[in-house]
């Protein structure tokens, strides 16, 4: 009689499960939040705006960005010596005119509406929508070689009640 | 699961034929670590095994030290089964290579080899251990060399193509998932850390193709390596960066996003219609701003889940 000897050799693919490649973290919206955040050390706002909060306003569906503002920006920075207040509403609050206001590519349409209720208010108005920095907005962002960059409307600042640096004129990839 | 191996029964009758010419007192004492090892008290076993091998009537008999490679074998595996470097496993192995040495029959070096293949497999088998819960990537590669070297003696002419892949594919997608998680969790990790598990994945990535070409995995798992690290470039970006810098950041993430391309595109050319590489190229062109790329296999990854 012969007992069979048996042994086991496991799979090490049985427990190796390839993670998915979800974008759990949005690059992109990371880079705008640094450029929203870093854009505003290039603009003096009215002295009637520099006290309570210096509210940013986000039109539209941007949870990435909102969270990348949120934790680090809200929670951690001041503009201007003022705390930082993010809201997140189509609609502008009379009594809570923004500091800056980005428009999400779904309510470029609504860009024409946003600059004449903004109109000398000190608001900031950010796009991302193809020529918005030759009709209404302030800074535009675009892609040029893959990269994220802005467009500057020196004018338009002018027309928000803003006092622009010369500086941000070299930084942008297009000025007009 | 463990098993108390059974010594084979032809081995044993086939030791009392090998040690007539001995002592009664000796016979008596191997029979007795056999009777000890079979009721798996194994410390009577131990101890009465031990003593024969060193014995001058028997210490050069093979069934005896064959007898006590099975001992310190289901030692090893009662005690130190998940101990990398475990004493009683290199005493299985001695005593076995002993066995063989002192030129056991036919029957017996069978026995032998199969157990020594039992010793080469539980090196294969610890890998999971120090893969799977310390991430100890020298350790998995020592314990996978052990085990080839040791089968490899045993069979010369086997073929460990599948085995590397194997055993590369687990590595390397094991070091890229916890790099992707560390990633994604928001907590803090070193730099020494991030870039070490990334090259651990990418050399093994690297070593299944050099294997299989088209190897899918491989492919998406170095596509996944070279974004993991342009992800990492945005993701530490400070708040604080001049604007000025943040295109030269940009512009270094973008090389690791345009090396990630070509090999998630090739992992698609061999799976036109797994999810998770359609998901993995729409995040890359997403990453690359290339919008009407990523609208494009959004639209196809959607397309997948309506029709599941």
């Amino acid at each position: 009689m012969r007992l069979v000897f048996k042994h086991i050799l496991y799979s090490l693919m049985a427990v190796f499960v390839f993670s998915s490649f979800k974008q759990d973290y949005d690059v992109n919206a990371k880079i705008k939040a640094v450029y929203i955040y870093n854009l505003t050390r290039y603009f003096e706002w009215p002295a009637n705006t520099k006290s309570g909060n210096f509210i940013i306003q986000i039109v539209g569906n941007a949870s990435s960005l909102i969270k990348e503002l949120n934790e680090n920006v809200v929670s951690k920075k001041t503009i201007g010596g003022q705390k930082v207040e993010l809201v997140n509403s189509d609609k502008i609050d009379k009594n809570k005119i923004p500091h800056v206001l980005y428009i999400t590519p779904e309510y470029a349409a609504s860009l024409k509406s946003y600059a004449a209720q903004l109109k000398n208010k000190g608001t900031l108005l950010i796009t991302e929508q193809e020529g918005a920095a030759k009709t209404y907005a302030v800074v535009n962002f675009v892609i040029i070689e893959n990269k994220q960059k802005f467009e500057y409307n020196k004018q338009n600042a002018a027309k928000y009640g803003l006092k622009a640096s010369e500086d941000i004129k070299n930084l942008a990839s297009a000025v007009y | 699961m463990k098993r108390n191996i059974k010594i084979p029964i032809a081995l044993f009758i086939l030791l009392i034929g090998y040690v007539q010419q001995y002592t009664f007192a000796q016979v008596n004492k191997l029979m007795e670590a056999y009777e000890c090892y079979q009721n798996r008290n194994m410390t009577c076993a131990k101890n009465k095994i031990d003593s024969v091998v060193i014995h001058p009537e028997t210490k050069d008999e093979p069934g005896a030290w064959s007898i006590r490679g099975y001992v310190y074998y289901q030692y090893f595996k009662n005690y130190e089964y998940n101990l990398y470097n475990s004493n009683y496993r290199n005493e299985a192995i001695k005593s076995i290579k002993k066995s063989m040495e002192l030129g056991p029959d036919a029957e017996m070096q069978q026995q032998n080899k199969q157990l020594l293949k039992a010793l080469a497999e539980s090196y294969y088998n610890q890998i999971k251990i120090y893969l799977y819960d310390s991430l100890n990537y020298d350790r998995c590669v020592d314990l996978y060399n052990n085990y080839k070297k040791m089968y490899q003696e045993l069979e010369p002419s086997m073929n460990f193509r599948d085995k590397d892949i194997e055993f590369n594919l687990s590595v390397g997608g094991q070091f890229v998932s916890t790099v992707k998680q560390l990633l994604e969790s928001g907590s803090e990790f070193s730099d020494n850390i991030f870039n070490q598990y990334t090259e651990v994945a990418k050399i093994s990535f690297n070593k299944v193709l050099e294997l299989d070409a088209n190897n899918t995995a491989a492919l998406k798992g170095l596509a996944i390596a070279y974004y993991n690290q342009g992800a990492k470039l945005i993701k530490e970006m400070s708040f604080d960066t001049p604007i000025e810098q943040i295109e030269q950041i940009q512009e270094n993430a973008n090389k690791y996003f345009k090396q990630s391309l070509p090999y998630m595109l090739k992992a698609y050319e061999n799976k036109p219609n797994d999810d998770k590489i359609i998901e993995g190229l729409a995040g890359i062109y997403y990453a690359l701003h290339e919008n009407e790329k990523f609208i494009e296999f959004n639209k196809k990854l959607e397309k997948l889940k309506n029709q599941k």
